[in-house]
């Protein structure tokens, strides 16, 4: 096994809820704004089904094949060279789905803050910085992760500041369109959750396995909430305009000022979400560096960290020449992409083992 | 001049450097994936990247059915 450090269930579950939402909060209330109009505070309810299903995927092929991951089970059950093939589809996946993280956390830091700072130094400051945590291992992310998701999560409560701008009358008609604009408004959330199967990546390193699913579930009902609350607060606060802006978060921020003192309070949030935004991009690094190892068997994965960080910095950069291209790719791209990986191919897998697990016992 | 390309090449001459004393003890697998991925970043920079299509134009037009039925109007 590459992994030696240990991480508790506690630890898993706080570093799964920036994994997802950390540019979910971004791009999420925009994307679903766009289809659902004025009911999109409810498309986050409907993550449930695809984020249950990715987290009792990556539960039960972990029961199946203990202490393994991802990349090394594929190959069990689909066999050596569907399997590695298979495989490097999603190495490659990760490695592009990084690389796409990295660069909407840039945009979003230039776009808004550091004007005439060129990209590739935002995001080659960044991924650095996830590199030395990735060479610290699970331990490390976990780590920083119970530090750094407190201060992510807290600019949430600092917008209830904002009640006295708030018109409730925004959330009618319900419903008004009848329920395929939610569904439709609904794929983005749901995409994004999905990503939780990433944790299949640090179940084998727990040290409690047996409460794996319950921290995993606990993060997913807390990840549901924040995304519906953001969603009732800013269409309380903008109503359909929500569709229109790029970051509703961040103008919702610019829009705070008490007593004229405390104004500008964008500056906070920015500081924020770059913690947020590392563990994400922390996560889907380690991710992507430690397939990379199990799929090519390597004795050691530190000294392919760099590397594989260039890699990255290739792949954010790849094809994306402004703005627009990015947006593209979060709205119609990713929706589709991600639980291609994380969802679909998880369920399949699982139906295959527990495929292969009956005929086994038959012949027996 | 590309700036980004000899900034590239820097980097990789300076991972290279620091990583590979400590790789000359290991098994071949990893020197030769350590290798294999700095040549491919290193060669992915001489690119003009951002205005070469990629992964995004690629997966767009691979889903673009699906893309059809589910997102667009």
């Amino acid at each position: 096994m590459l992994e030696k450090g240990q991480i508790s269930s506690f630890q898993l579950g706080i570093l799964l809820y920036p994994t997802v939402l950390a540019t979910g909060f971004l791009i999420l209330p925009a994307s679903s704004a766009y289809y659902a109009r004025n009911d999109f505070w409810m498309t986050g309810l409907f993550t449930i089904v695809s984020g249950y299903l990715s987290i009792a995927s990556a539960v039960q092929l972990h029961k199946i094949y203990p202490k393994k991951t991802i990349a090394e089970y594929m190959e069990q059950i689909l066999g050596k060279i569907l399997g590695k093939l298979v495989a490097l589809f999603f190495i490659l996946d990760m490695l592009f789905s990084t690389g796409a993280i990295a660069r909407q956390y840039a945009e979003f830091v230039k776009g808004n803050f550091l004007f005439n700072t060129p990209i590739l130094l935002i995001i080659g400051l960044m991924l650095l910085l996830a590199a030395f945590a990735v060479l610290g291992g699970a331990e490390m992310i976990a780590r920083s992760a119970v530090i750094l998701t407190p201060i992510f999560i807290s600019p949430i409560f600092f917008l209830l500041l904002l009640i006295p701008d708030m018109h409730i009358k925004n959330i009618f008609p319900i419903l008004g369109h009848g329920i395929t604009p939610v569904l439709k408004g609904a794929i983005g959330p749901q995409a994004w959750v999905s990503q939780l199967f990433l944790m299949s990546f640090f179940l084998p390193c727990l040290k409690d396995p047996q409460k794996g699913k319950k921290w995993a579930l606990l993060s997913l009902a807390a990840i549901i909430a924040s995304m519906v609350f953001i969603n009732l607060i800013t269409l309380f606060l903008f109503g359909v305009d929500v569709g229109n802006k790029t970051y509703p978060m961040l103008t919702a921020f610019r829009y705070l000022s008490i007593a004229d003192f405390f104004e500008n309070l964008e500056a906070l949030l920015l500081a924020m979400w770059i913690a947020g935004n590392f563990v994400k991009i922390a996560v889907f690094y380690y991710v992507s560096t430690y397939s990379i190892g199990q799929w090519m068997k390597l004795s050691d994965v530190r000294p392919i960290v760099f590397p594989v960080g260039l890699l990255i910095l290739v792949f954010s950069l790849w094809g994306f020449p402004n703005y627009l291209t990015l947006g593209l790719q979060g709205r119609l791209v990713a929706p589709i992409d991600i639980p291609m990986y994380m969802l679909l191919l998880p369920l399949i897998l699982l139906l295959v083992a527990s495929f292969r697990k009956k005929m086994a016992k038959s012949t027996h | 001049m590309n700036w980004v390309f000899w900034g590239a090449t820097v980097t990789v001459l300076l991972i290279f450097c620091i990583e590979w004393p400590k790789l000359k003890q290991k098994p071949f697998q990893d020197r030769a994936t350590f290798v294999t991925i700095l040549l491919v970043s290193w060669v992915m920079f001489y690119f003009d990247l951002p205005h070469t299509p990629g992964p995004t134009q690629l997966l767009h037009n691979l889903y673009e059915p699906l893309i059809r039925v589910l997102l667009e109007p």
